[in-house]
């Protein structure tokens, strides 16, 4: 008989151990429900208030406006699983802009596509918009509830229920909490950006302490607790505007170690991601301001399999011959260095666009440097190529640039001893190739020039805590997050157009003038070019401001010779701001209203970006050729 | 002896010659093309894919069928666990993995059912 009491009470504590782990486990599922029906519940409210309204005006939008920020703050509460579980949603909930052509790096082969956004920062710029019409602000307005519903389909709360997806959230989260949560990007009302902050970090710490009650083996370590209730604790007792809060420290002391500890905790616990959001991104880097953060571009190209050193040499010693060389060119007189000088910061700073393979003329577009093309996912200021390599063989084979072609380069180089020799000996390692082929040459040349890229600058040392910047860098730095508007389309940590995930880049429509005095609106049709539609039209790629004072001069056409300029064009709210019909221009076309002292300490901000850099020396000679009319051919070209 | 001088003589012939099927309205050049990536994409299939996926034997290794489903494009990098390590855009490009699809697509068939995401061994 006692048997069968120890059976039935080893049973019943077994159930109520299986029951209140069940109990404990749906605590951070619960809140996540919790939080999903709350943000449903204020835009059902939200969508009340306008329907109540008998027209658009007065204190009608007011109270609309009221109703947009309570249901705000309730998005801003479940951000961190909004913006990763599924992001296409949430282009409905919080889009920027009305239409958005995406090339995410997943789909790297497949054309871009147009994405039509909706969500409460469109509504709230609606407003704004003369005689607003009410079916339209509904309209978004009910998109967004409806997408707000899908986050609560069995698909994706399945994924609430196992730990892996945390830790990428809130990897997501810390990301964007360095780059685009400060900014007042998706944030029309900049009043408006460090109050949701504070809401945002308040609700994350609520979220934390479900996640560690449901997952006791998968915990947020105390260290990382400690330190983001010091985060907390540090934006509740900065100022309420954007403009004076201290964006420096804020990521320097708080959110960028958060991350150090989130990425450890990732491979601590074997986190596995299966979203294509975290495709780019790299579990072992340590720093929000380590170049190893996220992958653009693989600079080995076709020898992307070999890693052994002395292997490693070779394409690289073939790839510095190859890029002083003009045996690339029809000529035998160009070569990569006419336009990308390395002693120039591997751009051509002499021209505001370099000369055309035929000497007279000049192309129609600026030279980008090529320091830190490895962190776009396209290549050009069209983003017409997908990798460098292609970008590569296009300048090689382009008839104003280098004007050859694919057979003849091949064959020329080949004629060199030591260029055949010394791809020869790397088929090996490229088995699905039977010959040497134009990729393997151009790899060569990525690989090359790639590993310059790897340069840090003294901002990112002093985000690193290694050597501090002045105190008018970091004011430079906190305007440019904040009341300068640069930040939303710069980010943070390359200052290109690639924000957190890193997995697309932006375009944007600046009116950049034909002449610096604006007589004209540039007639290059960026990207336009390659994929036609009124929001591509005059657009371009967002470059890197890292080493700008080194890169002059500026903006696709080279228009701008100094910095100043430059800060001038954004001041005045781009070309739109200097009267040219830019009807899709993408900057703000208000002035910035930058104080002269304001505008130096941007400058020094961006000085703080040049990178140290160090440069080979130049080869002295060059492969000698079978074709003796090739052996005076001079290194580096001779135009 | 014998028995191992055969399998002595086997693996030194290396791998077979793969055969294709191709979709007989698929024009020539078309064909030409697909061949071309085919056969780069079966030696990409056996540096990357082929150590989890291929079932060997003694005698022999048999590339399993896949579904179309199963191959369906470039979210295969993140179709389980160990693609996220082993399928990243540093280990094969997305051209590559382009070339590795389509000769997954068109090799003929093995008779080996692909089931679940590895082949046991």
């Amino acid at each position: 008989m006692n048997k069968y009491y120890l059976s039935a009470l080893f049973f019943f504590i077994a159930f109520l151990a299986i029951s209140f782990k069940t109990i404990q486990s749906n605590s951070y599922q619960q809140a996540y429900e919790l939080k999903i029906n709350d943000f449903i519940k204020s835009q059902s409210f939200l969508i009340k208030t306008v329907q109540e309204c008998n027209q658009l005006s007065g204190t009608n939008i007011d109270k609309i406006k009221q109703a947009i920020g309570a249901s705000r703050n309730k998005m801003k509460s479940a951000d961190i699983w909004l913006r990763y579980l599924e992001p296409l949603a949430y282009k409905k909930i919080n889009s920027p802009l009305p239409v958005e052509w995406e090339t995410e790096v997943f789909e790297k082969f497949e054309k871009p596509y147009k994405r039509v956004g909706a969500g409460l920062t469109l509504a709230e710029l609606y407003l704004e918009e003369e005689n607003p019409d009410k079916d339209t602000l509904l309209h978004l307005l009910t998109q967004a509830e409806k997408a707000t519903g899908s986050f609560l389909h069995d698909s994706i709360v399945s994924k609430i229920k196992t730990f892996d997806h945390f830790y990428f959230c809130n990897r997501l989260f810390l990301l964007n909490l360095a780059s685009i949560y400060t900014t007042g990007f998706e944030c029309p009302d900049t009043a408006l950006v460090i109050p949701e902050l504070k809401v945002m970090l308040s609700e994350v710490n609520t979220i934390y302490a479900t996640y560690n009650q449901s997952f006791s083996s998968q915990q947020l370590s105390a260290p990382y607790m400690t330190l983001f209730a010091a985060c907390i604790q540090f934006a509740v007792n900065q100022p309420e505007r954007y403009s004076h809060f201290d964006h420096f420290t804020f990521i320097k002391d708080y959110v960028n170690p958060l991350f150090a500890l989130n990425q450890q905790l990732i491979r601590q616990y074997g986190a596995s991601s299966r979203s294509n959001l975290d495709y780019a991104l790299n579990k072992t880097a340590a720093s929000i301001f380590d170049k190893s953060l996220y992958m653009g571009q693989i600079t080995k190209g076709i020898f992307l399999r070999v890693n052994d050193e002395q292997t490693l040499q070779t394409i690289d010693r073939l790839g510095e011959m190859l890029f002083f060389d003009p045996i690339l060119s029809a000529n035998n007189q160009r070569s990569c260095v006419s336009c990308h000088d390395p002693k120039q910061f591997f751009t051509d700073t002499l021209r505001s666009t370099s000369l055309q393979f035929n000497e007279k003329e000049f192309l129609p577009r600026n030279s980008p440097s090529l320091l830190n093309t490895p962190f776009n996912h396209l290549a050009m200021l069209d983003g017409k190529h997908q990798t460098l390599q292609h970008q590569g063989k296009a300048v090689i084979t382009n008839p104003i640039e280098m004007g050859s072609n694919e057979n003849e380069v091949l064959e020329k180089i080949l004629s060199c001893k030591e260029y055949k020799a010394g791809f020869t000996k790397l088929l090996k390692h490229t088995p699905q190739e039977k010959e040497i082929t134009l990729e393997h040459i151009v790899s060569a040349l990525t690989f090359y020039y790639g590993k310059f890229s790897n340069g840090t600058a003294a901002f990112d040392n002093a985000m690193n805590n290694k050597t501090p910047v002045n105190k008018e860098v970091i004011e430079g730095f906190n305007l440019f997050m904040s009341k300068s508007q640069c930040a939303s389309c710069h980010f943070v940590p390359q200052f290109n157009g690639v924000k957190p995930p890193y997995i697309g880049s932006e375009f944007e429509v600046l009116g950049t003038p034909e002449d610096p005095h604006y007589k004209s609106l540039s007639k290059d049709k960026g990207r336009h070019d390659v994929n036609p539609a009124t929001e591509t039209m005059n657009a371009f790629r967002t470059g890197t401001l890292r080493n700008a004072e080194k890169t002059k001069p500026y903006m696709h056409n080279g228009v701008f010779k100094t910095l100043d300029e430059v800060i001038e064009f954004y001041n005045g709210g781009g070309g739109a701001g200097r009267g040219l019909v830019v009807e899709n221009q993408t900057l703000s076309s208000d002035s910035l209203r930058l104080t002269k002292k304001e505008k130096i300490q941007l400058i020094s901000f961006i000085k703080s970006l040049n990178e140290e850099i160090i440069l080979e020396v130049t080869p002295e000679k060059l492969p000698l050729s079978k074709n003796k009319t090739f052996n005076t051919r001079k290194v580096g070209g001779e135009y | 002896m014998i028995v191992l001088l055969m399998i002595a003589v086997l693996s030194c012939m290396g791998p077979k010659k793969v055969a294709y099927d191709f979709p007989s309205t698929m024009n020539e050049s078309v064909q030409k093309e697909y061949l071309r990536q085919c056969e780069k994409g079966a030696v990409l299939y056996e540096i990357s894919c082929s150590g989890c996926h291929t079932k060997k034997s003694m005698l022999s290794k048999k590339i399993p069928d896949f579904t179309a489903d199963q191959i369906y494009g470039y979210e295969i990098r993140r179709s389980n666990k160990n693609h996220e390590n082993a399928l990243t855009a540093e280990t094969v490009t997305t051209e590559e993995l382009g070339y590795i699809l389509n000769f997954l697509m068109y090799k003929k068939r093995s008779g080996l059912l692909h089931k679940g995401t590895h082949v046991e061994n």
